[in-house]
């Protein structure tokens, strides 16, 4: 909320932001705090907030079926649509998620530009500031600056960090002194401000300081949507997956060991079985993609970050809580057929 | 030089999963399986529920921190 109040004070110096609200924390917002809602829709009305648009329940459909995927796609149209009375043409899959065949369902659910992760082996030699276009699609991508966005994500509260403290004129020199291009697309967790560092780091005198800072350099914040028509530099491809997760940038972090791999098999399995008692809509949470980041394994600097997310105390706990569900789902659901056929329980 | 700069922040929270459901959801009778029953069962909303107050009402959130989970 306070990172939002702030927002709409800056947006009369000019900043502005993308940002792709999730299905399930839009419902949870509805729930518990409709006066978020009220905000955003003013900082949307306002053009300060451009919405992209994502699979509704940040899963990973996109993994399961290109029919999933473009429901979960169509469906986050429809609420940003019926809610915030915004259509975006803007898209992200979950977590950056991206892949070729992947950017031609996000251009048939509607997408003009799509928004993934400037990865290295992808670029090669060329720079994420500039616009791409993706093999025989109309789509734009627009490509994460990895190492910008880490310096606020990562290394802004880490004190051994060379270059702590992070102030807004050093950042701003930094956008501007990157080699030629035409912008730099910072993409972060939204709660990169006040909960991935604290209000004590200086995150929002940080974030607050950003648009004075950005007017003296000369830079201006825009929208995604803004380069809609601009013609791109090059076009890329992407046979596999590639995301803004961990060292890998890959679908690792959600399908990188057995664990979570048998569990989103499970998961897919008893899909048609809870569709034919009316739980659709439990099932395609049970998708989300968090529930298999929770399971991940790796070490190093991944692994720690797997590990401040993780409100388990290991991954076969998060194994364990998933894999309840679907054997618990199960039996409930035979339980329900005994009844249905001998009416007893 | 670089004169343009786009700021893209995803916004998400998880429903989390409760720890340790497998006999309440075998428990179950069938007039009590819907999305709404076996959400309650399922899903840690309490602990969601504070999470996202907290966030909103501007206070840090250790994710870890008395979520209640194995």
């Amino acid at each position: 909320m306070y990172q939002l109040e702030l927002m709409r004070d800056l947006g009369n110096e000019g900043f502005r932001t993308a940002i792709s609200i999730s299905g399930s924390l839009i419902e949870q917002l509805l729930m518990w705090r409709p006066d978020v809602i009220d905000l955003l829709k003013e900082l949307i009305r306002r053009g300060i907030i451009e919405l992209v648009a994502e699979p509704y329940h940040h899963s990973l459909a996109s993994i399961i079926s290109r029919d999933l995927f473009l429901e979960e796609l169509r469906d986050h149209v429809e609420i940003n649509k019926s809610l915030f009375g915004q259509v975006p043409i803007t898209y992200e899959n979950t977590e950056f998620l991206y892949r070729n065949d992947w950017g031609a369902l996000m251009e048939k659910a509607g997408a003009a530009i799509v928004l993934t992760e400037g990865v290295d082996w992808v670029l090669g030699w060329r720079s994420p500031t500039y616009l791409y276009g993706a093999p025989n699609l109309r789509i734009k991508l627009l490509l994460r600056h990895y190492r910008l966005s880490d310096d606020i994500g990562f290394r802004f509260s880490n004190r051994s960090w060379d270059q702590w403290p992070l102030t807004a004129d050093k950042y701003m020199a930094w956008i501007r002194a990157t080699p030629p291009g035409d912008f730099v697309l910072i993409g972060l967790d939204f709660e990169t401000f006040g909960e991935h560092h604290w209000r004590e780091s200086g995150i929002f005198e940080f974030l607050a300081w950003l648009p004075k800072e950005a007017r003296r350099a000369d830079v201006t914040f825009i929208q995604p949507s803004s380069l809609v028509n601009e013609e791109p530099i090059d076009y890329l491809d992407i046979p596999s997956t590639i995301s803004w997760a961990d060292v890998e940038k890959d679908d690792s972090a959600w399908q990188g060991n057995e664990l979570q791999r048998i569990a989103l098999e499970h998961v897919v399995s008893i899909g048609n079985l809870m569709r034919s008692y009316g739980l659709e809509k439990t099932w395609r949470y049970l998708l989300m993609s968090d529930h298999y980041y929770y399971m991940s394994m790796k070490y190093g600097p991944s692994g720690e970050v797997h590990n401040y997310f993780n409100p388990f105390n290991s991954a076969f706990t998060a194994f364990k809580a998933i894999e309840d569900v679907v054997v618990g789902i199960t039996c409930a659901l035979a339980n329900a057929r005994k009844d249905r056929f001998y009416g007893i329980k | 030089m670089v004169r343009k700069l786009i700021l893209f922040l995803e916004m998400h929270q998880p429903r989390r999963l409760k720890y340790g459901v497998l006999n309440k959801l075998c428990d179950l009778r069938s007039d009590e399986i819907n999305e709404v029953g076996i959400s309650s069962i399922i899903f840690n909303d309490e602990v969601n529920k504070e999470i996202l107050n907290r966030v909103a009402d501007r206070s840090y959130v250790p994710t870890r921190v008395n979520e209640g989970f194995g």
